[in-house]
Parts: structure tokens; sequence; C-alpha cells
């Protein structure tokens, strides 16, 4: 015979504190972690045990970001690269909701559109790229235009199974009472598609900064992927490392943006697509 | 006429008075007090003392939010106190206890049999015990004909008896069922509770059964156990006098209906109080 005891354990013993500590304890590791690794790489280019022309210290990096804020070439990098996104990004993002919704409500468009839609949606869209230079040619349309396409894809698919994932019973309902076309739309609708949408901007997101920057490798001459290929080509570490970072603040920037906007938009979204649009 | 003895007597009855050596009950919630939130906003349970009894069915009722399934995940180790303990008296090697819920979570993936073994598989019962006892159980849970289907093709009586036989594969010590039949229909509920009756006949386990349904617990009880809304407080316990082994028609007895009465009376205005 043994006994087994259930006893408060500390975090019963006190909750708050408890909670405050793992939120303490998060922020060191969340920060102390990164920082490690800098230092430790800081003291390996320093010591020579990394070559330093291909990894250069993070103060060496640092500074060259700080010249190239001062010469006003990163901030026209950055604005060339986000303009084009946001530009693009709004593009497919219509054209993606539109054709979801249409596709998802309309059989007669879902049989004529979704198989050939299907079929170029694995094309890679940067594979496109030469045909948009052959007819728009150089310059910033073609960027536009391949980010625009990179969300679209994405959009649209997610649309089309949100709007699939709807439980009967809520079309029921408005069914029932009478909410239709664009009433239908904007309280039905649209709230019970937005959790899972905001899980198709965060993916689009990534594609269309990936696109991005690999529009800027072999076209153009600005913009954040420009420098870091242009870079690359000069034999100038530094200044790619400092692309490099810009880009992933981008997007860690954008991200954290669309990840508000779900909080407050849609706070009903179950926890998982939450953490999934965050 | 439903005659009813405080349980302490009774205990003391049972256990041949104070000559018996004094046996630990098999589950000992003592002084638990249960406060959810960062700074203890919450108020689900309070000083809540509860003894249960090897072999004792025990039904515990109450309004809804009162604390029922706290309760008993603490006894299942999912929930711990915030003050207070919650004593087990454990007497074998294996598992002590097994929880049905009450919206099944067997897993879609697997198929019934599948779910069934899974517990004997990963605890390493030799593959032809496992296969037996599965066989087993499912020809007393009348689940032969869909052993190797999926739960999306079942109905929820039967997605609810592959819980319930996934639970006794293990032969717990303590079987824990939080609502399990709420989600049923009425006959389907009815079906489950007369097996229920039967299999608990065959082994009488302890078992711990949380209920909103003062008739299912008066049904399949030996103690009903009445809690108070929230925070929730033990404010009843009655002792079923209904001989075992119980039929399902003690249902339609006078006796039933008066002991159903004079519980709910008790209930009542903690129903009322939960809702306000
Ligand atoms: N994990 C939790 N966090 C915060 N509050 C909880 C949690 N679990 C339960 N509660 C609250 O505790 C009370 C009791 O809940 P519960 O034990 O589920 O009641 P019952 O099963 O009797 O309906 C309820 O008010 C419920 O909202
Ligand atoms: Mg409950």
């Amino acid at each position: 015979m043994k006994t087994i005891a259930i006893e408060p354990r500390p975090i019963e013993l006190d909750p708050d504190g408890f909670a405050r500590r793992r939120k303490r304890n998060n922020v060191i590791l969340g920060l102390g972690t990164p920082l490690m690794l800098l230092l430790l790489w800081e003291v390996s280019a320093r010591v020579g045990i990394v070559d330093a022309r291909f990894f250069p210290a993070p103060t060496t990096i640092f500074e060259e970001a700080g010249k190239m804020v001062a010469s006003g070439l990163l901030f026209s990098d950055v604005w060339a690269t986000l303009r084009a996104l946001l530009i693009g990004y709004a593009l497919g993002f219509i054209a993606g909701v539109a054709t979801g919704t249409l596709l998802g409500l309309s059989r007669v468009a879902r049989a004529a559109l979704e198989p050939m839609l299907s079929a170029i949606y694995t094309i890679p869209k940067l594979a496109i790229l030469p045909l948009l230079l052959l007819i728009f040619g150089l310059g910033e349309l073609p960027k536009i235009l391949l980010i625009a396409l990179g969300v679209f894809f994405v959009i649209w698919v997610t649309v089309l199974e949100a709007i699939e994932d709807i439980q009967p019973t809520y079309t029921e309902a408005a069914h029932i009472f009478h909410i239709n076309g664009i009433q239908r739309f904007r309280h039905i609708l649209l709230p019970a598609i937005l959790p899972m949408l905001f899980t198709g901007i965060r993916i689009a997101l990534g594609t269309s900064v990936l696109i991005a920057v690999g529009t800027e490798f072999v076209s153009g001459d600005e913009g954040i992927g420009y420098r870091i290929w242009h870079s690359w080509s000069l034999f100038q570490a530094d200044q790619m490392y400092v692309g490099i970072v810009t880009v992933a603040l981008l997007g860690f920037l954008l991200t954290a943006v669309v990840k508000f906007l779900a909080s407050k938009l849609a706070p009903w979204a179950p926890r998982e697509t939450r953490r999934a649009a965050s | 006429m439903a005659t009813r003895q405080p349980v302490s007597t009774a205990l003391a009855a049972e256990y041949g008075g104070l000559d018996a050596a004094p046996r630990p009950p098999k589950i000992s919630v003592e002084a638990v007090t249960k406060l959810y939130g960062r700074k203890g906003e919450v108020r689900a349970l309070e000083n809540v003392d509860l003894e249960i009894n090897e072999g004792e069915f025990v039904c515990l009722v109450g309004p809804s939010g009162c604390g029922k399934s706290t309760l008993l995940r603490m006894i299942a180790d999912l929930h711990y106190p915030t003050s207070g303990s919650v004593k087990i008296q454990a007497s074998g090697p294996g598992l002590t206890t097994a929880m049905v819920f009450q919206n099944y979570s067997i897993f879609p993936w697997k198929t019934v049999a599948e779910n069934i073994g899974l517990p004997l598989e990963v605890n390493g019962t030799p593959k032809a015990e496992r296969v037996d006892r599965v066989a087993a159980l499912m020809d007393r849970m009348n689940l032969s004909d869909f052993a190797d289907a999926l739960p999306s093709a079942l109905s929820g009586g039967m997605a609810q008896r592959v819980s319930i036989a996934r639970a006794l594969a293990v032969q717990p010590e303590i079987l824990l069922m939080d609502e399990p039949f709420a989600a049923l229909d009425a006959q389907m509920r009815r079906i489950l509770q007369d097996e229920l009756l039967s299999i608990w006949q065959e082994d009488q386990r302890t078992v711990v059964f949380v209920t909103h349904s003062l008739e299912e617990a008066i049904l399949l009880g030996d103690r009903v156990v009445v809690m108070s809304a929230r925070p929730g407080k033990i404010i009843g316990d009655y002792r079923i006098p209904f001989e075992r082994p119980r039929r399902p028609e003690v249902r339609g007895t006078k006796e039933f209906a008066e002991l159903e009465q004079e519980i709910w009376s008790q209930m009542r205005g903690e129903v009322e109080r939960a809702n306000k």
C-alpha cells in the first residue's frame, strides 16, 4: 500500500509570483541566448577562430550599419523594398480575397477556374520573373507584379478553404434570419474566415519578402536584396550582413503588425490559429 | 422507504466497529481549496473534505461551475490544490486512476481496437494478452463489429463505449468519470447507465462519477455527494439504500422518486444561486 499525495506545487502556492518569475525568465532567456551567441561570435572573430572576412565581428557589422544609415543608403534600400512589398502585397491580397470568395461561393467559377489555378499554384513564382522582365522591361513593375502573384496564390487558397470550413450552422442561421448578400458577407462570411485568413496573411508575408529579395538579386539597382547581392560581388561581407539583418528585422516587424491586427480584429480566433498568425 | 443514515455510522458498521484495524480511505480529500487565476480571483473549491472507500461508487452532483471537474481532476493528478491535499492509497503497481471524459477524448487517428489497446501497448503488455483483453472488452461493450472502424464512423454512444473500454483496459484501481453521458441522447444514456451498473457489479472498483443528473447519480451510486454553488463546498452526503446488484428498474420505484425529491429540494437553491 502506497500513499499518493496530491498537494499544492510551488505554482499553486504563489501563482502570481510564479507567473512573474516565468515571464522574467523568458525575457532573460529570450534576450540572453542571442546575446551570448553574439558575444561568442564577436570573440571568435577577434581571436581568429573564424575567418573575419566571411564572419566579421558583430561590432564591425554594427559600425557598417551606422555608416550606411548616415549615408542614407540603408534607408533608401529599405524604402525601395518596402514600397514594392506594400504595393504588391495589397494588389495580391485584394485579388486573392476576391478570387477566393468567388470560388468559394460560385460553383461555376470554381469549376471553371480552380483546376487551372491549382495547376499553376506549384510553379515557383520566381520562375516567371524572366517572362515579366521580357514583357515589362527592367524597373519596379515586374517586382511588384511578382510579389502580388505570390501573395495572390496563398490568399485565394486560404480564403477558399476557410469558406469551405465554415460551420453549416452559421450559414443556416444566416438563411433563417434572412441575412443575405453583402450583409451576409459582412456579418457572417468575413468574421468566419478571418482567423484562417490571418494565418494566410502571415504565410503570404514570408512569401512576399522572399520574392522581393529574390527579384532584387537579379534585377534593379536598389533594395535590400540588391544590396546583399551587390556586396557579395564586391566582396563586402559587412554590408551583406547588414542587409541580411535588415531583411530579418523587416520581416519581424511586419509579422508583429499582423499579429497585433489579428488580436484586435479576430479576438475570437482559436488559440492555435492566433499562434499560427503570430 | 429510503432509510438514510449518516455516512460515518455506516462506515463504522462496514468495518466492524472500533475493533477492526483502521483502514485509510481509498481517496481522502483533506481541506482542499482551489483558486484559479494569477491572483486567485476564481474561487472554485473551498475547504472540501471527502473520504471515499475502496469499492465505493460515489457520485458528485452540483450546479454547473461548482468545481466538480476540478475536484475530479485533482484526484486524477491533472490539477493541484491551492491548499490542502488529496491522498490516494495505491495498492498495486499498475495505474491507480483512469479517467473517462465527457467528450470521449479517443484518438481519431486510431481504430476502435487500437484506441482500447493503446494504454496496454505502451505499458508493455505482451501482444497476445493485449489482443485477448481488447477482444474481451470489445465483446463486453458491444463493440466487436467496429474493431477496425475509425472513431469518425461511430455514434456518440459508441465513442463513449470505446472511451470506457479504454479506461477499463488498464484495470485502474479508481475509475474517474466526468459527465461521461452528458452529450448522449436520453435513450443512449439509459442504455449506457444500465451497462455501467452491470460492469461495476463484476469487479466493484472504486468509481468517482461526476454528473449533473440527480437521477443518474441515485441510480448508479452508493453515495451521492452534493456540492454547493461556487465556491464549491460539500453540503450533502447521501447513502443510497438500493441493493446491489442494482436493477435499472429501481428508477421507477416510489422510494427512488422520494429520494430524488429530497436531494433536489436541497440542491435547488444552489442551482438557482449558481445562475444568478
Ligand atoms: N483552468 C482554469 N482556469 C480558470 N478558471 C477555471 C479553470 N478551470 C475551471 N475554472 C473555473 O472554476 C470553476 C469550477 O469549474 P469546474 O470544476 O469545471 O466546474 P464543474 O465541473 O462543476 O462545472 C468554474 O467557475 C470555472 O470557470
Ligand atoms: Mg465539469
